[in-house]
């Protein structure tokens, strides 16, 4: 003979072991589709760092373009080099990374980082005055603000 | 049910993380990263802003931009502390009506724990965007030498925020759970934390099911940062020295520098050479200027040893304030980004004579300790299933002694596999299946569980024959094995209990072994691969020889069956680039014999115009894609003993 409390207990233990397999069931249904959002986090992580660390090199190709000596201005060769630089931005675009606009802008540290103040008649207080380093987006998110200096 | 989240709050940066799946993780902010900087501002259209975005514009607004609240949280105005710094914050204090510090932000004075307040709330709002729920709930780390007015001021700070302020814990405790030390009973522990801007070095001691703080050393302005600035101005002496241009006084060029500096100390972590490369760092009158200069690991030492051996003074004094020596510290934790210099961590381990823990990134180990004491706080899921994994890999004695694992080690059970093996030899009536646990690669080095036979295979050329083996371990460890022919559907199997009933002690032993073992075992494993290749390879070139029957002229048959003779007479030897070379020679032979008669069939077939390029690729795709004359792995298993 079974006892109802029996029955009842083993009703409850039902029930707790049904809620806990539900439970497992779900949680593996999230973890799958987190899993897929963090591969695609990851992805976009490693495209991140590998343009953080291409920007210096970036950085000094632009350097290196706006250096050219008067002397070899229309010089095939250095008409060449200026090819390849603006082939990098050519690169950088294809995975989503554009520079910041920064030119007459108000200075906005969302996408700016200021490095100091500088006074000048011609742009008008709080207004980006000077780009020190340019910054690059990459998608919405900021890869490196544009570092600037601020008209007082 | 809300989340309960662990937030390090620390002077300079923040983190934040929470526990998912029994595992603590760190949470990104709204910007992406794993760290806020704690620092927040009121800019002139009273905007507020936190993190990254208020340190950013700190340079334009300084008077407005609170940085490092926590030195002030919970002071009063008359601190030594405060005084001090005072002079070198660029923002407004003032003594309150109660005597507390306030701080100028915007057009009022406010307490430091406001200030503190919203960069938690930043948190709480990145936390719940991250994590699609709210999050109401919260464990906060301070520093140990936090007084009962710092804790009270920074559990205020919580409520401000909205978030309930669950527990407040010191941070080297954070840590030490983070490495899971609260279960080391009657240990001492030493928290090593050099971060950005302070050094703090905590002794800990675990009593029953609780962390102790012993003593408490440290200072407040040693810190990362100062590394940094120390390789800066040693840029830029020695640029001075060569071009004998000072870069200090160009913005760009020092922006530029920082950067560089910061990469160079990253670097020397790994490396013992660094260049630090800057082209056109500056221009003058006679042209553009480039930096070039290395840094070595020995250099960069050189340059921060005071900052070193100043922690390593300070980690003395501490162990004589506790009266404790070196000796007797169990485990030495290493926290803060600073850590990860190899300097450091030998100075350390000379101090303490042992290994520090510093597998976790050393600077999210404490907010995900704050994680793990949130999830023990929220561990009110009860946790009727308790999941075990296997201990060890589980597999099987596969052709030439070689053991195929079949479910690896680590393994949430209850969970279940199946391979497909074939017959090592022509007309093999049986396998035997040979059951084996361990780590080695070679089947006598690893225990056996047990061994059975499946016979009645009918007869059949090697290799062709399916045995479909399936491994099958319940919920309760019990290991089911068995093997069908996928013929005839004949099928044998074998019950194993207690596979997962082996010590711990036996397990580590075992596990040690396989390390210790891993590099001869896998130079056996890969002889024998390379003579069952050799084996598989005359097998099959015999076979392809026999098929094409007249097809193959004599001078090439004859030169296949020489190749032949010469691999079956190094084969059984040990030199494996004898039979490697042999197995080559063979392998270009025999595909000589698929080329042949390839054009023999498309002289018959092919138009006569056809490019001989286009017949000669296709030749070869038909050679390569000829199974019989490819090795095949080796998953055969051993053949039938005769009995």
């Amino acid at each position: 003979m079974i006892h109802s409390t029996q029955i009842h207990s083993s009703n409850q233990k039902l029930l707790e072991y049904l809620a806990g397999w539900q439970r497992a069931r779900a949680e593996l249904d999230n973890y799958k589709k987190r899993q897929y959002e963090t591969e695609q986090i990851a992805r976009r992580q490693l495209i991140q760092e590998i343009a953080q660390s291409l920007l210096s090199l970036v950085d000094n190709f632009h350097v290196m373009t706006e250096h050219v000596p008067p002397a070899l201005k229309d010089d095939d060769w250095t008409k060449g080099v200026l090819h390849i630089a603006r082939q990098m931005d050519q690169i950088l675009a294809e995975y989503g990374i554009t520079r910041i606009e920064t030119a007459g802008l108000k200075f906005d540290p969302s996408i700016h980082e200021a490095i100091g103040y500088v006074s000048k008649k011609t742009v008008t207080h709080g207004m980006v005055a000077e780009i020190v380093l340019p910054g690059y987006m990459i998608g919405d998110q900021v890869l490196r603000p544009a570092k600037v200096k601020v008209a007082q | 049910m809300s989340k309960i989240i662990g937030i390090d709050l620390g002077t300079t940066n923040s983190a934040f993380a929470h526990v998912e799946g029994g595992q603590p993780t760190i949470l990104e902010n709204s910007e992406g990263n794993r760290t806020t900087p704690s620092v927040v501002a009121i800019n002139k259209a009273g905007e507020r802003l936190a993190g990254v975005v208020a340190k950013r514009q700190a340079v334009v607004n300084p008077a407005h931009t609170i940085f490092s609240a926590k030195r002030l949280v919970g002071r009063r105005f008359n601190d030594e502390v405060v005084r001090k710094d005072k002079d070198l914050l660029p923002y407004e204090l003032k003594e309150g009506s109660d005597g507390a510090v306030e701080i100028k932000f915007g057009d009022e004075y406010v307490r430091p724990a406001a200030i503190s307040a919203m960069v938690l709330q930043k948190i709480k709002a990145d936390a719940e965007a991250k994590l699609g729920t709210e999050v109401t709930e919260a464990v906060i780390t301070v520093p140990a030498y936090f007084d009962d007015a710092q804790r009270q001021a920074t559990k205020d700070a919580g409520e401000i925020a909205g978030l309930k302020v669950r527990r407040i814990i010191n941070e080297p405790t954070a840590a030490a759970l983070a490495y899971g030390l609260n279960k080391k009973k009657d240990e001492k522990i030493v928290v090593y934390d050099f971060g950005g801007g302070t050094f703090d070095i905590s002794i800990l001691e675990v009593a029953d099911d609780t962390i102790e703080v012993v003593a408490t050393h440290g200072d407040t302005h040693l810190g990362g940062d100062d590394f940094d600035q120390r390789i800066i101005d040693w840029i830029v002496k020695e640029f001075k020295s060569a071009e004998g241009l000072d870069l200090s006084q160009d913005q760009m060029a020092l922006q530029r520098l920082k950067e560089a500096a910061e990469k160079a100390k990253h670097e020397l972590s790994t490396s013992t050479t660094t260049e630090i490369n800057q082209p056109f760092i500056t221009t003058t009158e006679s042209g553009p200027k480039h930096l070039v200069l290395t840094l070595t690991r020995a250099q960069l030492e050189e340059l921060v040893h005071e900052y070193i051996d100043r922690s390593i003074k300070l980690t003395k004094e501490a162990l004589a304030e506790a009266k404790v020596s070196a000796d007797d510290i169990d485990q030495v934790v290493m926290v803060g980004g600073q850590t990860r210099m190899p300097k450091i961590v030998e100075q350390v381990k000379q101090l303490f004579n042992k290994e520090p823990h510093q597998g976790i990134n050393p600077d999210e180990v404490v907010a995900t300790g704050a994680a793990i004491q949130a999830g023990i706080l929220q561990g009110d899921v009860k946790d009727i299933l308790l999941l075990d994994v296997t201990p060890l890999t589980l597999g099987l004695e596969t052709l030439g002694g070689i053991r195929t694992s079949l479910i690896d080690k680590n393994t949430t059970v209850p969970t279940k596999k199946s391979q497909v093996f074939s017959t090592a030899a022509d007309n093999q009536p049986q396998v035997e299946i040979h059951v084996l646990q361990g780590e080695r690669e070679m089947s006598a080095d690893n225990k056996s569980l047990g061994r059975f036979v499946l016979d009645g295979l009918p007869p059949a050329p090697r290799g062709v024959p399916q045995v479909e083996v399936t491994f099958d371990i319940d919920a309760n460890g019990i290991l089911n094995v068995s093997a069908k022919d996928k013929a005839t559907g004949k099928e044998q199997s074998i019950k194993i209990e207690g596979s997962s009933g082996i010590s711990s002690e036996e397990i580590e032993r075992m596990k040690a072994d396989a390390a210790k073992h891993a590099a001869e075992d896998k130079q056996k494993k890969s002889a024998i691969e390379t003579k069952n290749q050799a084996d598989q390879l005359i097998f099959g070139t015999e076979k392809t020889l026999k098929d094409a029957g007249d097809k193959v002229d004599a001078v090439t048959r004859k030169d296949i069956e020489a190749k032949i003779k010469k691999l079956k007479e190094v084969k059984d030897q040990d030199n494996l680039e004898d039979i490697k070379k042999a197995a080559a020679d063979l392998s270009a032979a025999a595909q000589k014999v698929g080329e042949k008669m390839y054009q023999q069939a498309n002289q018959k077939t092919a138009s006569p115009d056809a490019p001989p390029k286009e017949a000669k690729s296709k030749s070869e795709d038909v050679v390569e894609g000829t199974a019989e004359v490819k090795p095949q792995p080796a998953k055969e298993t051993e053949p039938a003993k005769e009995k």
